[in-house]
């Protein structure tokens, strides 16, 4: 009898090959919020406009798969977002190489900064980046004394952001390139295999030889690099840069990259599935604004849903590795 | 004696679809010592954790003291009168002696706050009653190995447990503290409590047990009294095969005087180091020879090994590697020096257990397992399945994850790690914790080999004096953090006896 019940189970976890919780839910969702609006959510106009919104958290998700498989957090992405468009969007007025090394300039520094202080004075990188996060939104508010800033460029507007290469949006074409480079680093080379026992066992990686503190260092310019990227498409695709940007994206993006597979205690980083996990929360944003929720009603639902969604996924993810 | 107080029957167990308990048998009677042994993997600490209640059983019946307990799924629970001492420790390294003692039921005063004084009394009465005298209010990250076993006892007893069960209770222990824990396990059987005593070690197995079961491959084979086989008819019974002697001639011969080279060819030299636990170390390593550092766990070895692998800086003193010095030594640079250190501790130090065994084996090497810029998964399961099969690591695959091995074969993949390096300088750390007697040979075979290749040399630390004794060269004898004696092969043979009588 138990016999036959412990056959059944591993039936089932055979059935559920892993990581594959995440498109069950993308599934479920959309099935959801397509008995309930119909064509509305369904049509092909509404699918790329999800898929154009995903894109800033699908390319964060990216870099912080790398930080939070090393076994550490990064909070300062969604400031990072506002001060990089912001500082691009100044850059533009120069020309536009200035502002797209502007742009990127920021990340390189934020990721530094964040990476220094974690690595050579050992403070964890939760409270690092809750830190420098409310420095860079003092930043951010204070370069422009909380203007906003026009983006004319029209290279930048259709490169990062706007522009349609035929049928397909650059947005779409942004997610794939950082999502392929990023599934090739982290499943593919020596860093990302270094990357994944720094989260799996810090010492016995540092036993093995490798420098577990320059690999949180990378890991953290990676994340901060691909946050100024999406600040950068932010503000193409919105003509314009402001300090509100990129708020509410750190619960986004750790959410989308936690649903996607990887584990936010480090050693396990799913790139493919991040990405999947954005156009969850991308689908919900969606869903819930075309319900015709008020702001507060779709902050409320959205953090109900995320939270279930997370929950089901750890559940099931340790029921596989049982 | 001739009560039952455990009567496990046909039990059996799959993982992932792969038996590793087929329809076991098991009794215990009380007031007795039952050794349970067989080769790393045999399925010895699942069937424990099995009658524990840590774990489930597929089928089967278990009677403890005469009651009925359930196995299946739901049945995970821990029952009151067994307690069991893990393999791998279950102690909060935080909390003092005492309060791990009573960690899962704390005395409290009539206020609800924990009873402190209470507690502090209570273990120091239950650790004095084991004839020890350790400090109960030390956190238990700051005891000895031995000692650290003396509080896993005294939290059994405190749980007025009846059977305890020990899964290789003496891995890391030394003479004087196998000794000692003999004692307590005579004092526990004095008072009607019956133990299982699972360990490797054949003759300390047949001198504290009055029976012993033995596993193969999930199978009972026999059950043996204690009194009437020797150890070979007990490693007969585990193998399945007639007893291969090991003989010097086989491990191979130290080096002989000829081929010891003169300290001015040295490849590694220690010089004067002072760092925590280690006052003052100077010693040489020439090419092709194995250096035995013999002492008890706590004498400093472990520490001076690590300075000498850079994992922490000595206060003073050099380490000049083939006549070169170098200061702030990091185990990457260590490693591209041409050193490698097989670490103590596996579980915390040695592997990444939620990763696969290939992922864990690739790790040092991951330069050779590259085509071109991509690393090359099967050039890298091509590298595992070598190392599993070189170290004889019993794995459902190399995919598996190493948190789901057998203590021993974890260890296997720790020392494979090493061996994938092929370092000049092997740092070896007692390197047979929890290995099984075959593969304990076959780790010294390969140990030896490594070494007369080249100008490959090789550091052991061991508890096992036999192990040392067996392989070096030339052995140094730690003591409180310094060198207290030296002893060459070629002066005269190295024996455990003349070690047990230094260290
Ligand atoms: N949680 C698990 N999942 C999958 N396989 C497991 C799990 N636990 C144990 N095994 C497998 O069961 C077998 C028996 O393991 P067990 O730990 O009981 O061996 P053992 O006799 O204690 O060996 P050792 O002497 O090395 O400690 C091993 O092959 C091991 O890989
Ligand atoms: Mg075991």
């Amino acid at each position: 009898m138990s016999e036959l019940a412990s056959a059944v189970s591993e039936k089932k976890r055979k059935a559920l090959p892993e990581g594959s919780i995440i498109y069950i839910i993308l599934a479920i969702l959309t099935v959801f919020f397509g008995a309930v609006m119909g064509t509305r959510f369904l049509s092909m106009l509404n699918i790329m406009n999800i898929l154009r919104q995903t894109a800033m958290i699908s390319v964060m998700s990216v870099g912080m798969t790398f930080v939070l498989s090393t076994g550490e957090i990064d909070l300062s992405v969604g400031s990072t977002i506002a001060l990089a468009a912001l500082v691009s969007a100044l850059g533009l007025n120069v020309n536009t190489a200035v502002g797209v090394a502007a742009g990127i300039t920021v990340g390189l520094v934020v990721g530094l900064f964040n990476g220094a202080i974690v690595a050579w004075v050992g403070i964890p990188s939760f409270l690092v980046t809750l830190g420098s996060a409310s420095i860079l939104a003092g930043l951010a508010r204070w370069v422009t004394d909380l203007k906003s800033v026009a983006i004319v460029d029209d290279w930048f507007i259709f490169v990062f952001g706007s522009g349609d290469v035929g049928p397909v949006p650059v947005l779409f074409l942004w997610t794939l390139a950082v999502m392929a480079a990023g599934y090739v680093l982290l499943n593919k080379t020596t860093f990302g295999k270094q990357v994944l026992a720094t989260g799996g066992n810090a010492k016995a990686a540092y036993y093995t030889g490798i420098n577990t503190r320059t690999i949180k260092l990378r890991a953290l310019l990676l994340s901060s690099t691909t946050a100024a990227l999406a600040g950068m498409l932010y503000a193409g695709r919105l003509h314009g840069a402001r300090y509100t940007m990129g708020e509410g994206y750190d619960l986004s993006v750790i959410a989308a990259t936690v649903l996607g597979g990887t584990s936010l205690f480090g050693g396990k980083g799913a790139i493919i599935g991040s990405v999947v996990g954005s156009i969850v929360i991308g689908v919900i944003n969606n869903g819930l604004i075309l319900m015709g929720l008020s702001v507060a009603q779709q902050m409320f639902f959205k953090g109900v849903l995320l939270l279930v969604a997370i929950s089901i996924n750890v559940k099931l993810q340790s029921r596989q590795e049982g | 004696m001739g009560t039952r107080v455990v009567n496990m029957v046909g039990i059996s167990k799959q993982f992932g679809g792969v038996g590793v308990l087929h329809s076991v048998n098991l009794c215990l009677e009380a007031g007795e010592v039952l050794g349970l042994v067989g080769k790393n993997g045999a399925g010895k600490s699942t069937l424990m954790k099995i009658l524990y209640g840590v774990e489930s059983a597929d089928s089967g019946t278990i009677e403890i003291n005469g009651r009925q307990v359930g196995v299946a799924g739901s049945a995970k629970a821990m029952r009151s009168d067994v307690a069991m001492i893990f393999q791998e420790f279950s102690l909060a390294p935080t909390l003092t002696v005492a309060e791990n003692v009573f960690l899962r039921r704390l005395p409290t005063r009539r206020t609800g706050l924990v009873d402190v004084r209470q507690c502090q009394e209570r273990t120091s009465e239950i650790v004095r009653s084991l004839g020890s005298d350790i400090d109960v209010n030390v956190p238990v990250a700051t005891l000895s190995v031995a000692e650290k076993q003396l509080a896993e006892i005294a939290k059994a007893l405190s749980q007025k447990a009846s059977i305890i069960i020990m899964d290789e209770p003496t891995a890391a222990l030394t003479s004087d503290q196998v000794e000692f824990l003999f004692s307590v396990i005579r004092t526990l059987k004095s008072r009607g409590v019956s133990v299982i005593y699972i360990s490797h070690d054949l003759k300390r197995v047949l001198e504290i047990c009055d029976r012993v079961s033995v596993l193969r491959n999930g199978r009972n084979v026999s059950v043996v009294d204690a009194r009437a086989v020797s150890v070979d008819d007990l490693a007969c019974d585990i193998t399945g095969e007639e007893p291969i002697r090991a003989t010097r001639r086989e491990i191979g011969h130290p080096t002989s005087a000829a081929q010891v080279s003169r300290a001015s060819d040295s490849i590694l030299e220690v010089d004067g180091i002072i760092a925590p636990r280690v006052h003052g170390v100077s010693f040489a390593l020439h090419p092709n020879e194995i250096l035995g550092i013999a002492g008890l766990s706590g004498s400093g070895r472990t520490e001076l090994l690590e300075v000498v692998f850079g994992v922490s800086q000595p206060r003073e003193g050099r380490i000049l590697v083939n006549g070169i010095p170098f200061r702030g030594l990091t185990p990457a640079k260590a490693i591209e020096l041409g050193l490698y250190l097989i670490p103590d501790e596996r579980q915390t130090k040695g592997l990444v257990l939620s990763h696969s065994v290939q992922d864990n084996m690739i790790l040092p090497v991951l330069q050779k397992v590259m085509t071109r810029f991509l690393i090359d998964r099967r050039k890298c399961t091509e590298l595992a399945r070598r190392l599993s099969q070189q170290l004889n690591v019993v794995a459902a695959s190399v995919r598996h994850r190493v948190a789901n091995l057998s203590g021993g074969n974890q260890q296997k993949v720790v020392l494979s790690k090493a061996f994938a390096t092929g370092s000049q300088i092997m740092l070896l750390d007692d390197p047979t914790v929890g290995v099984d007697v075959e593969s304990k040979r076959e780790i010294a075979q390969l140990v030896r080999q490594h070494v007369s290749s080249g100008k490959n040399a090789a550091i052991v630390v061991s508890s096992e004096l036999e192990l040392i004794a067996e392989l070096c060269d030339r052995v140094l004898v730690m003591r409180e953090g310094a060198i207290v004696d030296e002893m060459r092969a070629v002066d005269e043979p190295v024996t455990e006896a003349r070690l047990l009588a230094l260290v």
